[in-house]
């Protein structure tokens, strides 16, 4: 898998917690420049994200993701 | 000693002649310097317990950076952490940690110094930014201050030290180590500034402050229209009063070339209480989403909605609790945590309103709902006591005792017009400051049109100013 | 280059700051040399001032300007009623004591026993006390702020430039400075100047300060068309004697009654409380007036509130808020020569 197939499927995880059909993010979308995701939900995107990989990270990691890109590296590195 | 005093005036004039006088290298110690002056004048045990607390986070996040075992980290950053927060809470309940004391150490009960601990001024702020900074070196995201004049200032600077803004490492630390050489323009904005914040504190806040004491102070002898007014204006005091003390204290660092965070952003225009805590005390509800909430999400992201909900409640509850120790501060708190709770679950009722009464309309209602909400909810804050509260909260009505003049809270018919013009004029100059910077633009005006508006506003600041109240409502935490 | 320039910037700087100061020099030496408010230097007698002064501080200065040479022990204070209770007719009944009015308007508890704890802590002798209050100055328990009101520095530890601060920013204040400033230049009293300047030559004695209130001298030039002119003034006696809601209520109140109770016990006082004979003819509430009583003793508290034979009679009165010095008289000798017995009560209270 790519980083852009990651991003992809992120961006679908994204529309379907968000409620929202044009979502589109790149490697240094953050808060902000996505409306409605903001701290409330940032964490539901999160696990949904874990659920949707079949992956796992930990607390430090989690906290860690602070933009999109860096979401896509942890994911792949999970995969690997 | 507070911003309105002449002492601080002089201090701040003397220091702001020998800053622009000495070489760039020694403008922090000079800082610091008048730091200490400035905390130790109130009392010298302050500026010890700020000292000591300041030394304490300054080398043991050095320790945590230094630590390359991970569980020792681990350790080393809880009981820091720990020891900052349980020295905290010490400080908040006096007398139940006097008692402790005495138990524990009974030689210790004839110690006049037991007796009188007292809760150290800006405790509250310069803890939160330790805590802060603490966390930040532990998860690799700030290198631990090699530097302990600039550390100290960070932690101690007169300018926000009383009550914040609450400062990121990532953000002040990094200022106070550029260069900060004579700017005009810097330096003249940080003036327009500090008459900005004179004139929503001496104009507005002093004004209506004496009377909402009384009116807080005998609940039980005022009819149902004076506590409802008294619960509706208050919000405005709180506000003028604080971001009046924030435009002081960021106007007084930009004239140092230091840069504070802001903290406040229009608040009352916010249409849900979500986003009132975006603009509201910002910089302590930000240091609580980033050091409280986003943890406990991360912790709790398993649970879907119910962890959202719960670490919401949770944050907002400390939140209160911070601001004072009792169960109506919780309350305080947990009344913010469910509001946005409910706001998260029910969100599609603000998007049917728009729909129902148009986006202008919804936005008037939702404005107005959030004020209501929040005024409200500041009376388990004001009061101190839940049966109090209770009692305030069951008693707002419409009612009077003898005639309808008694919604002015005994604020005379002259200083209404005053305090109300002042405000109507202010939340004109915030709409059009929140689309262009209006006090950078004033620079770009004539002469004639920029020395006006200043004799006016010293006029305004003189003539109509209320130097009587010195209290500071947030310099209690 | 950057050195020069940082210079330029500097002197610009310090230019604008002196160019902001400037206009307001002239305002500020003009109160230190007028002296407006008589606070900046000492006096021994306020009588010859054009302005309206601070009430407190006129008090306070006289009797420690005086107090060695005149050895005041009798005070007359409270509210602005006391201007109904001259000194020389209390003086008739106290055996050789020198009386001083040393009041506030508007007086409340707090400022009250701000004032005597005052001249507790200066040494004074206080062997006769009369209080002119209502019922609704017991409600505050602090003293009144502002200019108006405000005790001297000395005494309520507030510094002296705090303290000045007041004055000089009443001063500057357009409603003052224009009718003050008026008045110094063309010497003519104009109608708007009501309330800042005063209408004729003294309204006070000096050493007394007693008040000299133009209104009796109108009184005698134009007789009963006085309450005739002013029938809207006065308005209708609507209360009857309606009892009052209490006000006497917190502990803080208390506090304060018993600290003035403590002030006069230490010097053997001898205390005489006068609940006004208001107009409007409100009755104290009984509650407050047995609080009163009881910590005070019955002797000491005069009930003159309500419906009786003084508050009927419109001609003891200047205005519904004032009355005047023969009804004091008629008070006076109502309270000394009443034998000390407890006085029969002449007013009805008259609840909904």
């Amino acid at each position: 898998m790519t980083k852009e197939d990651v991003l992809i499927q992120i961006q679908d995880i994204f529309k379907l917690v968000l409620k929202k059909v044009d979502v589109a993010l790149t490697e240094h979308s953050t808060f902000g420049d996505v409306a409605g995701w903001d701290s409330l939900n940032h964490m539901i995107i999160m696990s949904e994200i874990e659920k949707h990989f079949k992956i796992k990270f930990n607390f430090r990691e989690v906290l860690k993701l602070k933009n999109i890109g860096d979401v896509c590296n942890a994911v792949l590195a999970k995969i690997e | 000693m507070l911003f309105l005093s002449l002492n601080f005036w002089i201090l701040f004039c003397l220091c702001f002649i020998a800053y622009y006088a000495l070489k760039a290298k020694y403008q922090n110690a000079l800082l610091l310097f008048v730091s200490c002056i400035f905390i130790g004048y109130y009392q010298l045990s302050f500026l010890i317990t700020a000292v000591i607390i300041s030394l304490f986070t300054y080398f043991w996040a050095q320790l945590i950076e230094k630590t390359s075992n991970e569980k020792r980290t681990n350790i080393l950053y809880i009981g820091g952490l720990l020891l900052l927060v349980l020295i905290w809470i010490a400080f908040r309940n006096a007398t139940t940690t006097e008692g402790i004391v005495q138990t524990l150490f009974p030689f210790l009960k004839t110690n006049a110094a037991v007796q009188s601990i007292v809760f150290p001024l800006g405790i509250s702020f310069y803890t939160f930014q330790a805590i802060g900074y603490l966390t930040d070196v532990y998860w690799k995201e700030q290198e631990a201050e090699r530097n302990p004049v600039n550390f100290l200032l960070f932690m101690l600077f007169f300018m926000k030290f009383l009550s914040g803004p609450i400062e990121r490492a990532g953000d002040l630390l990094v200022r106070l180590k550029e260069d900060k050489p004579f700017r005009y323009q810097s330096i003249v904005y940080g003036m327009k500034l500090i008459f900005l914040g004179l004139f929503k504190k001496l104009v507005i806040a002093n004004r209506i402050e004496p009377h909402t004491d009384l009116m807080f102070g005998s609940i039980h002898q005022l009819s149902g229209l004076q506590l409802l007014m008294t619960c509706l204006i208050y919000p405005i005091e709180l506000y003028a009063d604080f971001s009046g003390y924030t435009d002081i204290a960021i106007g007084g660092a930009r004239m140092f070339g230091i840069q504070l965070s802001p903290n406040f952003n229009r608040p009352f225009s916010a249409r849900t209480t979500t986003e009132f805590w975006r603009r509201w005390h910002m910089s302590l509800s930000f240091w609580v989403r980033d050091y409280l909430y986003v943890p406990l999400t991360a912790f709790t992201r398993g649970w879907g909605k119910w962890g959202i909900y719960s670490s919401l409640i949770l944050t907002f509850v400390v939140l209160g609790v911070w601001h004072g120790v009792g169960w109506s501060f919780a309350i305080y708190g947990l009344i913010q945590g469910l509001l946005i709770c409910w706001e998260v679950k029910f969100s599609f009722f603000r998007k049917n309103l728009k729909k129902v009464v148009g986006e202008f309309g919804a936005n008037a209602l939702l404005i107005l709902r959030t004020y209501l909400l929040f005024a409200l909810s500041l009376i388990f804050f004001r009061m101190g006591s839940i049966s109090d509260a209770f009692y305030y909260l069951r008693n707002i009505s419409f009612t009077v005792h003898d005639s309808w003049k008694e919604m002015n809270i005994g604020i005379t018919d002259h200083y209404c017009l005053v305090i109300g013009l002042s405000l109507l004029a202010l939340f004109i100059f915030e709409y059009f400051n929140a689309k262009r910077d209006l006090l950078e633009a004033l620079e770009q005006q004539p002469a004639w049109v920029r020395w006006s508006i200043y004799y006016l506003l010293i006029f305004a600041l003189f003539s109509m100013g209320s130097f009587e109240a010195e209290s500071f409502i947030y310099l209690q935490f | 280059m950057f050195r020069i320039s940082d210079k330029q910037h500097k002197k610009r700087f310090w230019l604008k700051i002196s160019f902001l100061i400037l206009p307001f020099l002239p305002l500020i030496a003009a109160y230190f040399i007028f002296d407006p408010y008589m606070v900046l230097h000492k006096y021994k007698r306020f009588d010859k001032s054009i302005s309206f002064l601070n009430e407190a501080y006129v008090g306070w200065q006289t009797y420690l300007a005086n107090r060695d040479s005149l050895g005041y022990n009798a005070f007359i204070m409270g509210n602005s009623a006391t201007m109904a209770f001259k000194t020389q007719e209390w003086e008739k009944y106290l055996s050789g004591n020198r009386a001083l009015r040393f009041y506030d308007n508007a007086e409340t508890l707090g400022g009250l026993c701000q004032k005597l704890q005052a001249l507790d802590d200066v040494g004074a002798s206080i062997k006769n006390l009369l209080v002119i209050l209502e019922p609704s100055s017991f409600e505050s328990t602090l003293p009144l702020s502002g200019y108006k009101h405000i005790f001297p520095s000395k005494v309520t530890g507030m510094n002296e430039f705090s303290f000045q601060l007041y004055f000089i920013q009443a001063f500057i204040y357009p409603s003052y400075l224009i009718p003050y400033m008026d008045y110094r230049i063309f010497g003519k009293w104009r109608p708007y100047m009501k309330g800042i300047i005063t209408p004729t030559e003294s309204i006070r004695e000096p050493f007394t300060n007693n008040f000299i209130n133009p209104r009796e001298k109108e009184i005698a030039q134009v007789g009963e068309r006085y309450w005739v002119n002013r029938q809207k003034e006065f308005g209708l006696q609507l209360a009857k004697g309606k009892e009052l809601n209490r006000v006497i209520v917190s502990k803080e109140q208390l506090d304060l009654l018993h600290t003035i109770q403590a002030i006069c016990k230490k010097h053997g006082t001898r205390l005489k409380i006068v609940l006004s004979p208001e107009y409007h003819q409100e009755k104290v509430n009984h509650q407050d007036l047995q609080v009163l009583k009881s910590i005070f003793g019955e002797k000491a508290v005069w009930d003159f509130t309500g419906v009786n034979a003084y508050t009927s009679d419109i001609h003891n009165y200047y205005e519904p808020g004032h009355y005047r010095p023969m009804l004091g008289a008629r008070l006076l000798k109502e309270i000394y020569c009443s034998n000390d017995t407890i006085k029969p009560k002449l007013s009805k209270i008259i609840t909904q």
